[in-house]
């Protein structure tokens, strides 16, 4: 094979990787939008900072053990964090309703302070669950990570329609969604079904964070990148469809590693190139590639 | 006679009449009269409540020259009475022509300024206490140089410069209900647009004016660019598309292939004072900037406040608010209004920014980042998104925002992180309990106080809080 087509194959799969964990971010929001009518914008500093809890678990335990009560810790913080935090707003309606994303924010400016306060400044190597191993398709060489990240993408994209779509749970979501009150008429116990989806969002980015975190170097500050590119991914996917999240983010990475790694705008404009990837999505198809038109009666 | 018409917006020509009723020795129990009016009548506004007051000061001291003329005892023959009142009546007529000269003289200039600039309706109060305000503001903004330290007049236009910012944020939040997390972005722009074209980066130096307005003009246009493909499809795509811009401005900028052009290679941009009018070259340079700033912000802040809370465009702004689909059957251009609101508060925040950038004299690419918008978003939320004077509070916010996170930082290890955490949670802390944001809560306490019914004629400006009145989700069913 062409040398060039050999580098170009090779930056296409590794992009594909990192776009796929933009994709698990994008659909932890799309996600939690799906269930909560909610646009939630700390997704990435909630795992950030579960992800420096896990740090400091594993000076005491094994990196399986502290992953597992990192993940368990997860669900319990976004299920409190509906309890405690947004249940007020989002299931009485008596404040504006862009105060919730404002609330959003406010948890992300105290989970980002949060983690610096925490965590020094220096960034610290992240253990990789997975043997540095290099497989070889074709010719193409592709690091093992790289491709369980992948198939981690695809897994959760795959179960979360199949929950929504498939199982009696995500029918009531679908009805949470819809309308609060006539679901809390219906008898569904709706404070229980949101905090559910809050729990799973939040599990579901914790898990994304810790696969890319040794490829980032663990810092307070290490997902502000990928926050701009998941709420890019969700915009081209269309803001209700979590394949469409992960196929957007998967375009992001695959843009992104091209500009960066060919001259075509030269490295340190690959955000712009993602940016005008965006723009040229939302003339096109203003609802993202699988989003669909809403309508609601007045 | 009752002076002040409750509630009644007053005309300027019953201003000359009412001078007309005073008879010279009447003026003291006018004017108890008036104060008494002034104490009792109901007060709509914190800034409503100083006006009067300041109005009762001027009524305090013409009362004590009119007692200083007390009339003499009636028990004298009536000659000698009538050769004694002689200077008593040529004192009062006196004051009378000096009532009317300064009447006239304030309806008439204050009028052709205020008609100008759109001041008579900035609040439905009386001409003579709209001047009576600004008066006080302009004494007082005209008198802090005399008392200030260099880095004083500093802070107050930079506290200037933050308002407007938080000013036009309250076009698309505070009016419209759309948030945006590329603030800073805009201010940035500003300040880069405006740094290029009066450095002369591009071959033409242009004066500092020009330029301002060139970049108000650019942003507005990039505004325009942003919004039209996200506002169509829904709120949050604007969240998105605005913090992408945020992230690529400094990038362009800052890359190799601008960057020889723009100095960004030489770490940012310095720029140098402009040159002060010959008519005002007694004046200090810091002094004039201060002045020009002051100025530039209060002038824009007058104009936004008449165009939120005095015309139709607001009225749509609020309507969209409310309920998007109801202002779309009112046949309210919704797409069209809310990228107005964008635009215009890209405007203004690109306005601020190259003011900002004019009395720090430098900007480079590193000046602004996404913390900086999210701290725009807090300080409005806390102020109050709504009014003008939330704004002022929040400009408060973010000049003293830095000082207090480094204080924290001196007095703990990490403390600035501590102190932005603690932003974070006032910020949550208000939106539960005072939606309105602090002044919104400050004025409706103080509204509450005085007035008996709460939503009594015009002086009631502000949506009502149950904003999904037509909504079915507004309704509360409580859990067993």
């Amino acid at each position: 094979m062409n040398p060039i087509y050999e580098k170009i194959l090779a930056q296409i799969i590794s992009g594909v990787a990192y776009g796929s964990i933009y994709g698990i971010f994008a659909l932890s929001i799309v996600f939690l939008y799906r269930v909560n009518r909610l646009f939630n914008l700390a997704s990435t500093e909630i795992a950030t900072f579960f992800v420096i809890c896990m740090y400091f678990l594993m000076k005491h335990m094994s990196y399986l053990l502290a992953f597992a009560l990192t993940i368990i810790l997860a669900f319990i913080g976004g299920c409190s964090l509906h309890f405690g935090l947004m249940r007020v707003v989002t299931e009485r309606k008596n404040v504006l309703h862009s105060n919730e994303t404002v609330i959003t924010i406010g948890v992300f400016t105290i989970l980002n302070s949060l983690s610096s306060f925490l965590f020094s400044d220096e960034a610290q190597k992240f253990p990789s669950p997975l043997p540095e191993r290099v497989l070889n398709f074709w010719g193409v060489n592709v690091a093992l990570n790289t491709l369980a990240i992948l198939g981690f993408a695809v897994l959760i994209a795959l179960a979360l329609l199949f929950i929504l779509r498939l199982l009696p749970i995500g029918l009531l979501m679908e009805a949470t969604s819809e309308n609060i009150v006539n679901a809390r008429l219906r008898g569904i116990k709706v404070s229980n079904i949101l905090a559910l989806a809050w729990g799973v969002a939040t599990a579901i980015s914790v898990t994304a964070a810790v696969l890319i975190a040794p490829a980032l170097f663990l810092s307070p500050g290490m997902l502000r990148q990928v926050f701009s590119y998941a709420l890019i991914a969700v915009a081209i996917g269309g803001l209700e469809s979590p394949f469409g999240a992960v196929v957007g983010g998967v375009l992001i990475g695959i843009v992104e590693n091209l500009s960066t790694n060919f001259e075509v705008f030269g490295s340190e404009l690959k955000f712009l190139a993602v940016f005008c990837l965006l723009l040229v999505m939302l003339i096109v198809k203003p609802r993202g590639l699988w989003g669909r038109e809403e309508h609601r009666r007045v | 006679m009752s002076l002040i018409q409750g509630g009644k917006k007053q005309d300027p020509k019953r201003f000359g009449k009412r001078i007309k009723r005073i008879r010279g020795f009447d003026l003291f129990y006018y004017y108890v009269d008036y104060l008494s009016k002034v104490i009792s009548e109901r007060t709509n506004d914190v800034i409503y409540f100083f006006q009067r007051f300041y109005a009762g000061f001027i009524a305090q001291v013409f009362a004590i020259i009119s007692i200083f003329f007390t009339p003499v005892s009636k028990k004298q023959p009536i000659i000698i009475r009538s050769i004694l009142e002689v200077p008593r009546i040529l004192v009062g007529l006196l004051l009378l022509l000096l009532l009317c000269l300064s009447a006239l003289i304030f309806i008439l200039i204050g009028g052709t300024i205020s008609g100008l600039l759109g001041f008579r309706n900035i609040v439905d109060y009386s001409l003579k206490e709209q001047i009576a305000a600004w008066l006080v503001l302009i004494i007082i903004l005209a008198a802090l140089p005399r008392f200030m330290t260099e880095f004083g007049l500093y802070r107050v236009s930079l506290f200037f410069c933050f308002t407007l910012i938080l000013v036009g944020f309250n076009f698309l939040y505070g009016q419209c209900g759309i948030l945006s997390l590329g603030h800073a972005g805009f201010v940035s722009l500003g300040g880069f647009v405006t740094a290029f074209l009066y450095t002369g980066t591009f071959g033409i130096k242009f004066p500092f004016f020009l330029s301002m307005i060139i970049a108000s003009i650019s942003s507005f246009t990039f505004g325009l660019i942003l919004g039209l493909p996200s506002l169509r499809v829904k709120d949050y795509y604007l969240v998105i598309v605005t913090l992408g811009f945020m992230l690529a401005v400094p990038q362009l900028l800052s890359s190799k292939y601008l960057a020889p052009y723009t100095g960004m290679s030489m770490g940012g941009i310095s720029t140098d004072s402009m040159v002060i009018p010959k008519i005002l070259s007694w004046m200090s340079v810091q002094t004039w900037n201060y002045f020009f700033v002051v100025g530039t912000a209060i002038f824009l802040i007058v104009m936004a406040y008449n165009l939120m809370h005095h015309s139709p465009i607001g009225r749509a702004f609020r309507t969209i608010k409310c309920d998007v689909e109801v202002s779309t059957i009112l046949g309210i251009p919704v797409v069209k209004y809310k990228l107005l609101a964008f635009a215009m508060s890209a405007a203004y925040a690109s306005i601020a920014g190259s003011l900002i950038m004019y009395i720090n004299r430098f900007i480079s690419s590193d000046s602004y980042n996404v913390n900086d918008s999210i701290d725009y978003i807090v300080a409005a939320v806390v102020g109050g998104p709504e009014s003008i004077l939330g704004c002022v509070v929040g400009g408060l916010f973010l000049t003293f925002q830095k000082d207090l996170a480094a204080g924290m930082g001196n007095l703990v290890l990490g403390g600035n992180h501590l102190a932005r955490m603690f932003y974070g949670m006032i910020m949550i802390l208000v939106v539960f309990v005072a939606p309105r944001g602090i002044a919104g809560e400050v004025s409706r306490r103080i509204r509450s106080r005085f007035i008996s019914k709460p939503q009594r004629g015009k002086y009631y400006y502000s949506p009502p809080p149950d904003y999904d009145f037509l909504d079915m989700k507004g309704s509360t069913i409580k859990e067993e």
